[in-house]
């Protein structure tokens, strides 16, 4: 059966992967990579980005996989992984861009994380105006809004990756969603 | 960071009903059916959560499969270390010799000898006792999945058997029982949502 | 001088694989390390069984992979036995640690008997 470890429940990848099962943990990987790819990329603005940052995520998962209480709860956990990695990413980038005397106002993620043509075929007009949208807000709500909608975070998590209060998550989250619904609202 | 204009004319907030959707938490509930303001409020904050939904799908499909190149690349580049765990004993013949096996190299030799029954696939295993004096006894736990359908009463039996086999012709260690949980059963191919 | 010595350890029965030694191998990436596995794959540094001298005594380190067929204790000891015969007449001391037994994987039928 071990050439069917894709089939297998999360709890029991789990456990192999604490026990040192490197098949079953990259079962895992294959199995959530792409939804922590999508929020990476949403994030970041990039794939290449996204891809570094689910890797720092997962190097992350298989050090700590055995401090993980509840097995069965491991795709949100590689979630916030990844959030956080993504974030640290960004960070990151910005110290680097500011020290090298660049353009501290430019968000990071200039790419925009919005545009990506190749969703255009199968997207309805929702998703390119929240798209449009999205690409207006400030870069703090934006991730409140990615962390809480993509990833699925509560607002207790979302305040841990972004190191903020869960009070100030709450606002941001707030007048992200009040300014996406006019946003939305003045493209119809 | 410039507040949006977004209080209705009875007074409340987006802010508030955004908060509402996630928590359930509103000062007035019963407003709730009667201002047509916040009803069109909280219409709008679905339609939002709607498309974002959406572009969520939208997005996940486009970063393609776990087994594409992209994944691929990345778990090539991963760096897992190993994990020896505890350093279990061999008798030397050479007293100036120190023989031994990790726990790291048995814990996986039982998972294949499970692995190997057909229908089943092993989870976590754990050497309760302390496997680093010798005689001491130790008791091996094996989480198991099973494929629904399989007659695994059975096969738990010649499992147990089989463990204890490959316990004996590769270790020292002094095995009081061997417990098998099956802690899942696997009724068909499942992938994310 | 070691690698006579990864020779003579690999030819003792029931030994599938020598790792190297020190603790490279335990931080190597999981393909390097499926790359040590494979038969016949030389890793570049040559480090695979450490040799020093001690106060006149010679201690050996040595980890290996054992075959599932075999019968891990005796093939420990077997490659303790080796290693001393090798060396001699130096006094040795040789420290053998199982990292993996190649369990249950389809082993060629009637390649090897423990």
């Amino acid at each position: 059966m071990r050439d069917h470890l894709d089939v297998v429940p999360d709890a029991i990848l789990v456990g192999r992967a604490a026990d040192g099962d490197t098949a079953a943990f990259e079962a895992l990987a294959r199995r959530y990579g792409p939804h922590m790819r999508a929020s990476a990329r949403r994030l970041t603005g990039s794939y290449a980005d996204a891809d570094d940052a689910v890797q720092e995520a997962l190097v992350q998962a298989w050090k700590q996989m055995d401090t993980l209480r509840e097995p069965a709860a491991v795709k949100g956990w590689l979630l916030r992984l990844t959030g956080s990695r993504s974030i640290d990413l960004l960070r990151r980038r910005r110290n680097h861009s500011s020290l090298a005397g660049g353009e501290e106002d430019a968000p990071p993620d200039t790419v925009a994380p919005g545009a990506g043509p190749e969703t255009t075929a199968v997207a309805g007009a929702g998703i390119e105006s929240l798209k449009a949208a999205l690409e207006t807000l400030p870069e703090e709500q934006r991730r409140c809004w990615i962390l809480k909608e993509i990833n699925g975070q509560s607002y207790e998590e979302i305040a841990q990756t972004l190191n903020i209060s869960p009070a100030s998550v709450r606002g941001r989250l707030a007048r992200a969603r009040t300014a996406l619904v006019r946003e939305m609202e003045d493209w119809r | 960071m410039s507040m949006p204009h977004d209080t209705f004319e009875c007074g409340h907030t987006l802010e508030e009903l955004s908060l509402y959707l996630d928590t359930g938490e509103f000062a007035d509930p019963p407003h709730l059916q009667s201002c047509p303001e916040c009803r069109n409020g909280l219409d709008s904050l679905r339609r939002l959560s709607a498309a974002g939904n959406e572009l969520f799908a939208s997005d996940v499909a486009a970063a393609g499969s776990g087994t594409d190149d992209w994944m691929k690349d990345i778990l090539a580049n991963l760096t897992l270390e190993l994990r020896p765990g505890r350093t279990i004993p061999l008798r030397s013949e050479d007293p100036a010799d120190s023989l031994s096996e990790t726990e790291g190299a048995v814990i996986a030799l039982v998972r294949s000898v499970a692995d190997n029954l057909p229908g089943a696939v092993a989870g976590r295993v754990r050497l309760d006792g302390d496997v680093t004096v010798p005689g001491e006894p130790v008791t091996v736990r094996l989480d198991l999945a099973v494929l629904f359908g399989r007659h695994l009463l059975d096969s738990a039996a010649s499992l147990r058997q089989d463990v204890a086999d490959a316990l004996a012709r590769h270790t020292e260690l002094n095995i009081a029982a061997i417990d098998i949980t099956i802690t899942d059963v696997i009724d068909a191919p499942r992938e994310e949502q | 001088m070691t690698t006579p010595l990864k020779n003579v350890i690999m030819a003792v029965d029931g030994v599938t694989e020598v790792f190297p030694a020190r603790s490279l191998w335990q931080r190597l990436p999981a393909r390097a390390m499926s790359v040590l596995q494979r038969p016949g794959a030389e890793p570049e540094d040559g480090e695979l069984v450490d040799v020093r001298d001690l106060d006149g005594r010679t201690e050996v380190t040595v980890r290996v992979g054992v075959s599932a067929a075999a019968r891990t204790p005796d093939v420990v000891r077997g490659v303790a036995a080796a290693v001393r015969k090798h060396l001699a007449p130096a006094e040795v001391s040789v420290k053998v640690t199982v990292a993996r037994v190649a369990a249950a994987d389809p082993v060629p039928a009637g390649s090897r008997h423990g």
